[in-house]
């Protein structure tokens, strides 16, 4: 597809918001989404000339985002002399009004502690910005494991949020009951 | 369908509407219509998954994080000699003319350092985008080389150290991926590139810094701990008084 400046511009406009949400509840930080984001819309600046379908454009983002988080881990893993993770996990910043019933706090700190592996699909699944069949190929994964990943990533999340502010219950156990 | 079945299929039913048109979920939705303990149990998923969806989409992006983005396309405009499709056309047009009229066999690419500067220099100011990545913050900057393939190893020479880092890309030449820093000293603006274990001819000797025009910028390169440092995009006065004749220059780099 052809970016000119004004596209560009109006790609920005419509996704960089929910590209951020979803990169603040992978990597915890607002640095890192805010690199992680970036990162992506720098992605389609320079190959932009890939995409064909345009109506692709917003998984084609998210994919980007995700592989770009994906390869961050692992580097993290190879470089550890490289002090990156020194920042606390902050809280984000909530607009007015946005989900009264639950506690904000409460809920994202829970989404955090879900293991990588159920946060992303989750994620995904309450930002609703995706098909089942475009988280399926953002994960790079089955739409039957995005599925099961959501159920299990829920069943955690419930949990962990019943157990605030009374118990915090060991994630390590809760991953053997809701696997299992 | 049975409640089992979809209770399953509601556990993943997208308390937006979004899922409504699936027919799956259709079945499933009529199912738990007619089971009152379904249907509780899914009016009480659903209450959870609303607050928890407007709670993850009220998430705020920060204030500035659409104009960071919206800069890292900004592109830097030149006069027409200095785009490199134009410069490249002139040189092999110049090249052609030359071998012809000598008899000469051109034979590929030099591995000469003058060169490869040339090439760094040209590409970084080519008039695409100018940063890859826009950061203050030279960890993350590290970390943004190293997921591009570029080496992420450098010190700052301390006759920058007063500058400030705005961003990075990585330049591709002679087949290797250079990072270039992009520095901020006051209003002007440096370009700071750094090649690991460069194996060139005609390499800035050890400990001694050359100062040379290149492309029509001002250049400085030197060699430090293995590495050779570039550093452009001064104008003459601020080259010449900042570093050849002020004694600041050091190589700590």
């Amino acid at each position: 597809m052809d970016l000119d400046d004004a596209t560009f511009e109006a790609v920005v406009n419509a996704h960089y918001e929910p590209l951020y949400r979803f990169a603040f509840s992978l990597a915890g930080q607002e640095a890192e989404a805010r690199d992680l984001t970036q990162e992506a819309f720098a992605q389609l600046g320079r190959k932009a000339g890939q995409i064909q379908d345009r109506s692709k454009l917003k998984s084609w983002l998210f994919t980007t985002l995700y592989r770009a988080f994906v390869d961050s881990r692992r580097w993290k893993t190879k470089h550890p002399h490289v002090e990156v993770d020194g920042i606390e996990d902050e809280l984000p910043v909530a607009l007015p009004h946005a989900g009264e019933g639950i506690d904000a706090a409460l809920a994202l700190q829970a989404l955090k502690q879900v293991p990588d592996v159920y946060r992303a699909p989750l994620t995904l699944f309450y930002l609703e910005q995706h098909s089942y069949l475009e988280i399926a190929e953002i994960l790079d994964v089955p739409p039957g494991t995005v599925m099961s990943r959501i159920s299990r990533g829920r069943a955690l999340l419930r949990q962990l949020m019943e157990d605030k502010p009374r118990k915090i219950v060991p994630l390590e156990t809760l991953k053997s009951q809701v696997v299992s | 369908m049975n409640s089992k079945d979809a209770k399953q299929l509601l556990e993943v039913y997208r308390p937006g509407g979004a899922d409504a048109r699936d027919p799956q979920f259709q079945e499933a939705l009529k199912q738990a219509g007619n089971d009152p303990a379904l249907r509780g149990w899914f009016e009480e998923q659903r209450i959870f998954d609303t607050a928890f969806a407007e709670k993850l989409q009220g998430t705020a992006a920060p204030a500035d994080l659409k104009d960071s983005v919206l800069a890292t396309r900004k592109t830097v405009k030149f006069p027409l000699w200095r785009d490199r499709r134009v410069r490249a056309a002139a040189i092999a047009a110049a090249i052609t003319v030359l071998a012809i009229a000598g008899g000469m066999q051109v034979t590929g690419k030099t591995h000469r350092f003058p060169e490869f500067r040339a090439e760094l220099i040209e590409q970084a100011w080519d008039g695409q985008a100018h940063l890859g990545f826009e950061s203050s913050d030279v960890q993350r900057i590290k970390l943004w080389l190293a997921r591009h393939n570029a080496s992420p190893d450098f010190t700052l020479p301390q006759a920058l150290q007063e500058t400030r880092i705005v961003g990075c890309r990585v330049v591709e030449a002679e087949g290797r991926r250079v990072p270039m820093l992009c520095l901020a000293d006051g209003l002007k603006h440096l370009h700071l590139f750094v090649v690991n274990e460069a194996q060139f001819a005609g390499l800035p000797p050890q400990g001694t810094p050359d100062f040379e025009k290149c492309g029509g910028w001002k250049t400085t390169s030197w060699q430090h701990a293995g590495r050779t440092y570039v550093l452009t995009g001064m104008k003459y006065q601020t080259f010449v008084t900042k570093f050849r004749k002020s004694g600041r220059w050091t190589m700590s780099g």
